[in-house]
């Protein structure tokens, strides 16, 4: 079974070509193609997790655990071979699980809320093509591959978050979210240069291999770690390449479910966790990790509890719970950081497709304050999001509590800041709680203030948060800590492939368990302060308040995009204003004029010879041999 | 200094003087004719040389071919004795010192590079010789650079038919 | 060495054709079938030179490199012709004169990749330039077709003089043109024990080739040219001439003057860094897709330069010619769809996803592979020649900065995507493309992801 892995991404490639050339003939055929394309692969991937799981110990031991199926030759030339090779293991076979699955749910759910649009068909490729990329990503054997899937993922993002290409506003959001992105992949090109250019290689093992002989020039693995983890910014919305992920709620909201909950988002948690070996050994890299996702996790969740729109708040809660991850990632808490990816993954997309179902409601209104008191209306959808939102808070024994948990162990064990890192991140969780909460109350309780009357999705809708509100509530008990008697499975299965970082990393966390529990009895209380805060902010909602002092602050994102505008997209035109100037226009005013011009003033071609743009032009020739003469001259003594 | 010495010399200025005169003088028409006669002196230094067959190549194709030419697209194109605008001084001043940088740099490397003279005279540039190795197929023959330049030529003449030929004017 | 003898040939029977043939198809047709010949000759002639190298003359040495990259050329010119051909014969009265040229301008291509002599270099860049001086000026009626040509054939001059002004200086230095002469590679062995004519005679050629392939600042010509110049011409000027000029630039300075590379990596440096600001840069600014594409021809040209850059390094050789055959097929894929549109603006193309499908699919995949994104050529072409450069271990700085100018690159050619596919309007046609034109537009596309996918096909 190993060996037909690459049967995982095939399907949805099978799926993207049907869909994407009967795009206009299957009518809504194609959503069941694309649908059934995805659970194919689930099926498959399955049956590899459950091979996986009973490979016999000892071959599990000599291989630590992974599994590489030779494809063909990618590129293999006498300075360079690279083959096109799949790598299966603990950590792959999970996120195939993950993106499949979830992906499916996701698929069946947008046959529904898709009906009405005009590009159906498109829509499904686009998925389908989407969730392929994932796949290239999870499955590729070295960091080529996965920069292929990585690069698909965001050009998919970039189509189907302008796929309602009508409004402009929309278009310039999948052009932020791609060239955002593509800054990120600019730091992952020069990691995977640095990493070429000394060991040869680009393969996971090889390069794993080489890690004693490379441990020698600690700045050099630092560097690479540093420019990954820019590669990992852009993709999984970390500061400060954050903003792209909010504005990506412009496309329709099965994708927003996708993106954030199943896919893309959790790239740049799944690459660093891939790379386990180089971050293990390059700490400062690791501290720049936890700092950052310290920091968008406090961030993205001050917006959060300010933002009115529905999605809004559910992508700031995005990029808070992503810094949750990657401050684990920065503590070498591998599993942890996975482990949240997962339970995140189930409740996100619970929350988003929950989400989508008061907007189909709601015929399209996305401001909350236009809503309130749906409970009514909308039964399924209202239990199934309540269920999300306490296990995005953190309530035992829901997903979320298990995962967020075990992160905030390892910091709070992790060095000699730990214990102020543990408590910033739990102020973290604590509006994490607030504004979700407030969210809901604002939503479903109270009285609807909106027009129109509200109704109860279709059951195709209902079916998968129905399926994923059940997975939400019982996903964390693959990974029950041992105070409460399990044995975490999820741990116990991923340590093959972390067992030579582990050896190097320090931070494994030894707490006693009274004081263990004592520790999530405090967490647990600060996710009921901060829903109780919601509770009387906000059990009666009125839409005419209005923001104020910090308050507004955050409402408007801390002025974040205006900043960015500010300092690099308009100096950026300017640059280009400005050569377009000198040298377009050809500086020289009076003397030297555009063809048009000259035109108007009627001289002939010679006299465009003699004083015209020619002139100019052999007069920066010149200039140019001068220069090009005068700095290799000067550089090299001669 | 004997006479061959002084002929050299008095050679050179020619060619220097009228080449000095040909780019800086505003009338199109006379810097055709310094052009003339610096090429005249050319062609007395190759006979200087005792390169007789180049000389008289020399004479008939640059004085009597590319010249008389020139002077002939000048009366086309412009009106005899109409002076050429002044550049701008900085212009000017700007191309004087680029044109010196470029002297300069030329004339110290030159200088700097020891050539070694030779005493016997390494190439007999007799008529036969010439003809011999302009056809010559074997090693050192220049058989495939002559052919590759009729195609260049005919290219050209095929370009410059196309750009002088007169089309029917459309109206646009 | 026969693809030589048959290209001039072929311009002469295109004269003649211009003669007796009286219908324009009957014209095209010679042309389409001269450059078939042509492709099948050089794969002969690449068959006839697999096992060795064979100089003749002691002019040109035919070999392997030489040859297979002579077949890659051609195969990028058929394609051309194949898309282009009844746009070159709109262009105006004389097509049989305009398809001569071309023809004679793949004969410099083929001298150009076979020199062995720096006469026949000479030869070669002129026989490809004096007709492209031409070409560009082929549109008699457009005052900017005028001045390109016009333009163009004031600054080629000049550059053809650096260009015989560092012969001139590099025989003072070695005695000899001949390249695989002794005295020419003895003068070149070590930097310490090179002559300081040479060093700036080397200067003087990279100045002059750099003018050919349009770096900066030699690259003032090339926007106006490129824009003024009937759009059939374009293609064939931005990629087949150009990319042939790099195969002389790299045969010259890695063969000859690999071994005193201090000598002039410096201002080859400075030209990449130059070339890539100005080139990416004022390419965002740009209002027209057609010089947008200039600019980008600039910019893309910064990317091959890093080959001449990374000196004898193997990956150079083979990241060029696969640069320049998804180079030159991307460009000439965007070329095909600019020319069937009425306006050249970014507005003109908006709309034209929905209205020419196939043109905009086609134009995407173009446009994806000159930003370089994996899957297809384009990626593995820049990886290719920044590979190169970091192989050698020094200069990392500059591949990094490349890196960056490739990221900047996005933002104009995604523009050209956003329009087609995300932007509502009429798409105005100038000629409704036909269903051979819509096959030959996909078969182009598809050969450009193959290449992503097996780049090594173009090792041969």
């Amino acid at each position: 079974m190993l060996n037909l892995v690459w049967l995982v991404p095939l399907f949805p490639l099978i799926g993207f070509i049907i869909t994407g050339l009967g795009r206009n003939h299957l009518g809504k055929a194609s959503g069941w193609i694309a649908s059934l394309a995805i659970l194919a692969s689930f099926v498959v991937s399955a049956l590899i997790f459950i091979e996986l799981k009973t490979l016999p110990e000892d071959i599990a031991e000599h291989t630590t655990g992974s599994h590489v199926v030779h494809l063909f030759n990618f590129i293999n030339t006498h300075a360079m071979q690279i083959a096109f090779d799949f790598q299966i293991d603990a950590l792959s076979s999970i996120f195939l699980l993950v993106i499949t699955g979830i992906g499916f749910l996701i698929h069946i759910y947008s046959i529904s809320y898709m009906s009405h649009d005009e590009g159906f068909g498109k829509f499904f490729a686009y998925l389908n093509l989407f969730v392929f990329s994932m796949l290239l990503l999870v499955l590729g054997a070295n960091y080529l591959i996965l920069f292929i899937g990585w690069e698909g993922v965001g050009l998919c993002s970039y189509l189907l978050i302008g796929f309602w290409y009508k409004n402009i506003a929309y278009t310039d959001a999948a052009k932020k979210a791609f060239i955002m992105n593509r800054i990120g992949d600019l730091g992952f090109l020069i990691g995977m240069f640095l990493l070429y250019s000394k060991c040869n290689a680009l393969d996971f093992k090889s390069i794993e291999n080489m890690m004693p002989t490379l441990m020698n020039d600690p700045s050099y693995i630092t560097a690479v770690a540093l420019c990954f983890f820019i590669g990992a910014t852009g993709k999984s919305a970390q500061i400060p390449l954050f903003t792209w992920l909010p504005d990506a709620m412009a496309g329709p909201t099965p994708v927003s479910a996708l993106i954030h909950a199943a896919t893309m988002v959790t790239a740049g948690v799944y690459m660093i966790a891939r790379s386990n070996f180089l971050y293990s050994v390059a700490p400062i890299a690791q501290q720049v990790i936890l700092i950052i996702g310290l920091a968008t996790a406090l961030l993205a969740a001050t917006i959060a509890t300010q933002q009115n729109d529905i999605k809004k708040v559910l992508a700031y809660s995005t990029v808070s719970q992503l810094g949750f991850m990657f401050m684990a990632l920065g503590v070498g808490a591998y599993t942890a950081a996975i482990f949240h990816v997962i339970t995140h993954a189930f409740f996100k997309a619970l929350l988003f497709l929950g989400s989508g179902s008061v907007i189909h409601a709601v015929d399209g209104e996305q401001d909350i304050r236009n809503m309130g008191g749906l409970k009514k209306y909308m039964k399924i959808t209202y239990i199934t999001f309540f269920i999300g939102c306490i296990a995005i808070a953190g309530i035992p024994p829901l997903s979320g509590f298990f995962s967020k948990d075990e992160i905030m162990m390892h910091i709070f064990t992790h060095g000699t800041n730990g214990k102020i890192f543990w408590i910033l991140g739990m102020l973290a969780a604590m509006m994490t709680a607030y504004y979700m909460f407030r969210l809901l109350f604002i939503t479903f309780h109270g009285t609807y203030r909106g027009k129109g009357h509200p109704h109860e999705s279709p059951a195709l809708m209902t079916m998968p948060l129905i399926v994923l509100a059940a997975l939400s509530i019982v996903g964390g008990f693959i990974g029950i800590p041992e105070v409460f008697g399990g044995h975490h499975a999820l741990n116990a299965f991923l340590e093959p492939i972390l067992l030579k970082s582990q050896a190097l990393q320090t931070s494994i966390y030894e707490l006693s368990h009274q004081n263990e529990i004592l520790l999530m009895g405090v967490a647990v209380f600060i996710a009921c302060i901060g829903i109780t805060m919601a509770w009387f902010g906000f059990k009666k909602y009125n839409a005419a308040d209005t923001t104020k002092g910090i308050a507004k602050f955050a409402e408007d994102k801390w002025y974040i995009d205006e900043l960015y505008d500010k300092v690099i997209v308009k100096p950026l035109f300017g640059i280009s204003k400005w050569i377009e100037k000198i040298i377009e226009k050809a500086g020289i005013d009076g003397i030297v004029n555009g063809v048009g011009r000259l035109i108007q003033v009627g001289s002939t071609k010679i006299r465009l010879l003699q004083s015209g743009l020619v002139g100019f032009y052999l007069f920066m020739f010149v200039l140019g041999i001068i220069l090009l003469f005068a700095l290799q001259m000067w550089l090299v003594k001669f | 200094m004997n006479g061959a010495n002084i002929l050299f010399y008095l050679l050179a200025a020619m060619i220097l003087g009228s080449g000095l005169l040909a780019v800086t003088t505003r009338q199109l028409f006379r810097a055709a004719i310094y052009l003339l006669f610096s090429l005249i002196g050319m062609a007395g230094m190759y006979f200087w040389l005792q390169y007789e067959f180049i000389a008289a190549v020399q004479v008939v194709v640059y004085v009597g071919g590319i010249t008389v030419l020139i002077i002939f697209s000048i009366f086309l194109t412009q009106q005899a004795g109409e002076k050429m605008l002044v550049k701008k001084t900085g212009q000017q001043i700007f191309a004087a010192i680029a044109a010196f940088c470029g002297f300069a740099l030329v004339m110290v490397q030159i200088v700097q590079n020891n050539f070694t003279a030779t005493k016997n005279l390494s190439l007999s540039p007799s008529v036969t010789n010439i003809g011999n190795q302009m056809l010559g197929v074997d090693k050192g023959g220049y058989a495939l650079p002559f052919e590759v330049v009729s195609i260049l030529l005919l290219a050209a003449l095929i370009g410059s038919i196309v750009i002088a030929l007169r089309t029917p004017t459309q109206t646009s | 060495m026969n693809a030589i003898v048959l290209s001039g040939i072929w311009g002469v029977v295109m004269m003649f054709a211009g003669l007796f043939l009286k219908s324009s198809k009957q014209i095209q047709w010679t042309a389409l079938l001269g450059i078939i010949a042509l492709l099948v000759v050089s794969i002969l002639d690449y068959q006839a030179h697999s096992v060795q190298a064979q100089t003749y003359f002691g002019m040109m040495t035919i070999d392997v490199y030489t040859s297979w990259f002579s077949i890659l050329i051609t195969a990028c010119c058929a394609m051309y012709l194949l898309i282009f051909h009844k746009d070159i014969a709109a262009v105006g009265k004389n097509e049989a004169e305009y398809f001569a040229l071309i023809f004679f301008v793949m004969c410099g291509v083929y001298l150009l990749a076979s020199y062995s002599n720096l006469l026949i270099l000479f030869l070669g860049i002129e026989i490809l330039s004096i007709p492209q001086y031409i070409l560009a000026g082929s549109d008699k009626e457009n005052i900017k077709s005028n001045e390109a040509s016009l333009k163009y054939f004031l600054m080629g001059a000049f550059s053809t003089g650096l260009l015989l002004m560092g012969m001139t200086l590099i025989y003072g230095a070695t005695g000899s043109f001949d390249i695989t002469s002794e005295k020419f590679v003895g003068q070149f062995e070590q930097l310490s024990s090179m002559s300081s004519l040479s060093f700036v005679g080397i200067l003087l050629l990279l100045i002059s080739f750099g003018f050919k392939v349009s770096a900066a600042p030699l690259h003032l010509w090339t926007p106006d040219v490129y824009d003024g110049s009937p759009t059939a011409f374009t293609p064939f000027m931005a990629t087949i001439v150009k990319v042939s000029v790099f195969v002389a630039f790299i045969r010259l300075f890695h063969f000859s003057f690999g071994n005193v590379s201090d000598a002039w990596q410096i201002a080859i440096a400075s030209m990449i860094v130059l070339t890539l600001i100005i080139g990416n840069v004022t390419a965002v600014y740009q209002q027209s897709l057609k010089r947008m594409m200039a600019y980008s021809s600039i910019a893309q040209a910064g990317f091959m330069l890093f080959s001449i850059f990374a000196v004898n390094s193997t990956l150079a050789y083979k990241g060029i010619l696969l640069y320049s055959v998804v180079y030159s097929l991307a460009s000439i894929g965007v070329f095909a769809v600019i020319i069937k549109m009425k306006d050249y603006t970014y507005d003109g193309f908006n709309g034209l996803a929905k209205k020419q499908p196939v043109l905009a699919f086609t134009a995407t995949v173009c446009l994806l592979s000159l930003v370089g994104i994996p899957l297809t050529g384009g990626f593995f072409a820049k990886y290719f020649v920044l590979s190169a450069v970091v192989e050698q271990g020094k200069y990392i700085w500059i591949v990094v900065f490349a890196v960056l100018m490739a990221a900047i690159s996005a933002y104009y050619y995604f523009r050209v995507i956003r329009s087609m596919y995300f932007k509502t309007g009429e798409a105005a046609m100038h000629t409704e493309p036909t269903t051979w034109d819509k096959t030959l537009l996909i078969l182009n596309a598809m050969i450009i992801l193959l290449l992503g996918v097996l780049p090594s096909l173009v090792f041969g």
